[in-house]
């Protein structure tokens, strides 16, 4: 499948394609290097295994753990930020990704990607990432280092099956339960890589798909030549090594702009945008102080004291309010724009994207200012080192509720321009704009409530 | 073939799913809301360290002028992490009071803690099991001296009694650790055998 092809240069390069990361030559030098992605990968894959020791052998309590702190005071709260700024280079970089590479060089099958996972692949991960959102309640993954040790081992052992016996990145694209986030993330982010259309319109050698002597096809089984979104680029370079054209620009995007210019919406794309909503409401609530006393009174009016059910009724309600307020919504919005509440769903769950990542962003800020310094004294106590402290911030608390507010503010200003677009070209598209707008309205004021009371921490 | 690879990959991956499960289901930590907010009505008689008179390491016990009331943890070491444990509460006859309402506050012995780490003081309300024991299940954050003040309300006295233990680290679990470690090196076994057996035909 490998295909060869005659390197030329490309006269049109920089003139018609606007703005080109790629027309810097060190920058398109370093990207066709052999150097990268690895020189970040390495490095990436040592801290993580080093992580995933400390997780499993370390200390057993969350906040003398480096392992905790690395990954759920640091990593998880600048993954947002990432996707938003570099679109997917994280799942590049990702040291699953990475060993399945490793695999599938040494044993891989390269098997075809089954015909389920590609039609349902989307509701595979929406579902585990909803189960694995549900676990670390019930059962205090992020809160025990030896939990988000099995975690990990457990993702790692699927990881390598994937890779022994599937092709390309048949994980990252269709398995990992973060793939809908990053993908959802990355669509409202701030880079995008394209092929250019006069210029692949000639091109017969389809190798930024199929592979060339330069570099494998796309590990996540993209054809850039008719890619309209960047959720699925991991901006491998493979494609900017292979192609013979020089067809590949990566250009800085318009947050959001992907967002309204999606030629097919799809709805579990959608149901993920809206589930998210409710799944940082989730993650908020019981980290609240109030929540035992909620807690309390679920308990008196359901007649239980299980954690189980009471937690499970608990998530399957924050779930449904977001996904029934958008479907009335999309109800309402049918009498003006007269397409169905299923394509309404479908169209309108994208412009919630924007407030998702800003709440993401804005719950996880909390952990890595008020507990930023926690990265530091464990990793020292690694070395033998015992930090006497007081404080785990770096910054006191209402200065990281102010941060909090402003990114609620910009996304909900990003997913109400997203709706107004979204509407442009339909019927009564201010109409419709103000009935989505009042919709983010009270997402928006629901995640401006929570941020206002006092959360408690991870470590 | 494909397919039935596919299959077994799919088993594969439910086990491995079910495993975890187990894993966390056994191995981890309930919620620290649970704890605190409920206590467990487990068997007694499950429980070790219940002797009175044996060495046990977790259990301390304490004379007042009334009452004599010790404290025995489900495992001879107290871990780190989620721990059933049993008040037994006699009177001055060796008799078991029952009817009682007994909360214990456990709190870190800040005299001997090492590190800054400061825990807030835990209250379990616990649930009579009969024969004078009351059980309650704690979510023990950190590792080192622990103190136990269990407060037994009886009719119209209240009766207070400071009990200590010691809570060491929770290791981890090698049975699971290895369980993940030997399917992956099973599964690039059969994987390696595969390609082999391919690249022949």
């Amino acid at each position: 499948m490998k295909v060869e092809g005659e390197k030329r240069a490309n006269p049109q390069q920089g003139q018609q394609r606007g703005f080109n990361f790629l027309d810097y030559r060190p920058i398109a030098k370093f990207m066709k290097s052999r150097w990268y992605p690895g020189i970040f990968q390495v490095p990436v894959a040592i801290v993580f295994t080093f992580i995933v020791f400390e997780l499993l052998f370390g200390p057993s309590e969350a906040h003398d753990n480096f392992g905790t702190a690395g990954t759920w005071v640091l990593w998880w709260p600048l993954l947002p930020i990432l996707l938003f700024l570099f679109g997917r280079l994280w799942c590049t970089v990702c040291p699953f990704g990475f060993l399945n590479d490793i695999v599938q060089k040494f044993v891989g099958n390269n098997r075809p990607v089954p015909k389920f996972l590609k039609k349902y692949g989307i509701w595979v991960i929406d579902f585990t990432f909803l189960l694995i959102t549900w676990s670390d309640h019930v059962w205090g993954i992020v809160e025990s280092p030896r939990g988000s040790g099995i975690l990990l081992m457990l993702l790692l052992t699927a990881v390598v099956l994937s890779g022994a016996v599937f092709e390309r990145r048949t994980w990252c694209r269709y398995l990992c339960f973060l793939g809908g986030v990053c993908g959802n993330y990355s669509r409202a982010g701030m880079l995008k890589l394209r092929a250019t259309p006069e210029i692949c319109q000639n091109c017969t050698a389809a190798a930024c798909y199929k592979g060339s002597d330069q570099a494998a096809g796309c590990p996540m089984f993209e054809f850039p030549r008719t890619m309209d979104d960047s959720a699925e680029c991991n901006l491998c370079g493979n494609c900017i090594k292979s192609c013979p054209n020089n067809s590949i620009t990566i250009q800085p995007a318009v947050p959001t702009s992907e967002l309204w210019s999606i030629k097919k919406p799809r709805l579990e794309v959608a149901f993920l945008a809206v589930v998210i909503m409710g799944i940082v409401f989730v993650q908020n609530i019981t980290m609240l102080d109030i929540w035992n006393e909620i807690l309390a009174w679920l308990e008196t009016e359901t007649g239980t004291t299980n954690y189980y059910i009471i937690f499970t009724v608990t998530f399957f309600i924050a779930m449904l309010i977001p996904i029934v307020l958008l479907l009335v919504t999309g109800w309402t919005a049918k009498r003006f724009n007269r397409i169905s509440v299923r394509e309404n769903f479908s169209k309108y769950g994208y412009a919630l994207i924007p407030l998702d990542m800003a709440g993401h962003i804005a719950h996880n800020l909390f952990h890595i200012l008020a507990e930023g310094k926690t990265i530091w004294y464990t990793l020292m106590s690694v070395f033998g080192h015992e930090v006497s402290h007081t404080s785990t911030a770096l910054l006191d608390d209402p200065t990281i509720q102010a941060l909090q507010y402003i990114l609620i503010a910009f996304g909900t200003l990003g997913s109400i321009y997203a709706a107004y677009r979204i509407s442009k070209g339909a019927a009564k598209p201010k109409l419709v704009t103000v009935v989505y707008g009042i919709l983010i309205l009270v997402f928006a004021v629901l995640n401006l409530l929570l941020f206002s009371m006092p959360m408690s921490m991870r470590m | 073939m494909t397919n039935n690879l596919m299959k077994k990959s799919a088993v594969f991956v439910t086990l491995m799913f079910l495993l975890a499960t187990a894993a966390f289901a056994a191995d981890m930590d309930m919620s620290s809301s649970t704890a605190e907010s409920s206590a467990t009505t487990e068997d007694s008689t499950a429980q070790s360290g219940m002797d009175m008179d044996g060495a046990q390491e977790t259990q301390e016990e304490s004379q007042t002028a009334d009452y004599e009331v010790s404290i025995a943890f489900e495992n001879d070491t107290v871990k780190t992490g989620s721990n059933e444990f049993t008040l037994t509460v006699k009177d001055s006859d060796g008799q078991p009071v029952t009817g009682a309402a007994v909360l214990v506050t456990f709190d870190m012995d800040r005299s001997s803690m090492d590190s800054m780490d400061m825990s807030d003081p835990l209250e379990v309300t616990l649930t009579e099991a009969g024969g004078g024991e009351y059980t309650g299940t704690v979510e023990l954050s950190d590792e080192g001296d622990w103190i136990a003040d269990a407060e037994i309300v009886s009719g119209d006295t209240t009766y207070a009694q400071q009990l200590t233990f010691e809570v060491e680290s929770a290791g981890p679990n090698m049975i699971v650790i290895g369980g993940f470690l030997g399917a992956i090196a099973l599964i690039i076994v059969i994987a390696f055998l595969l390609k082999r057996k391919n690249a022949k035909q």
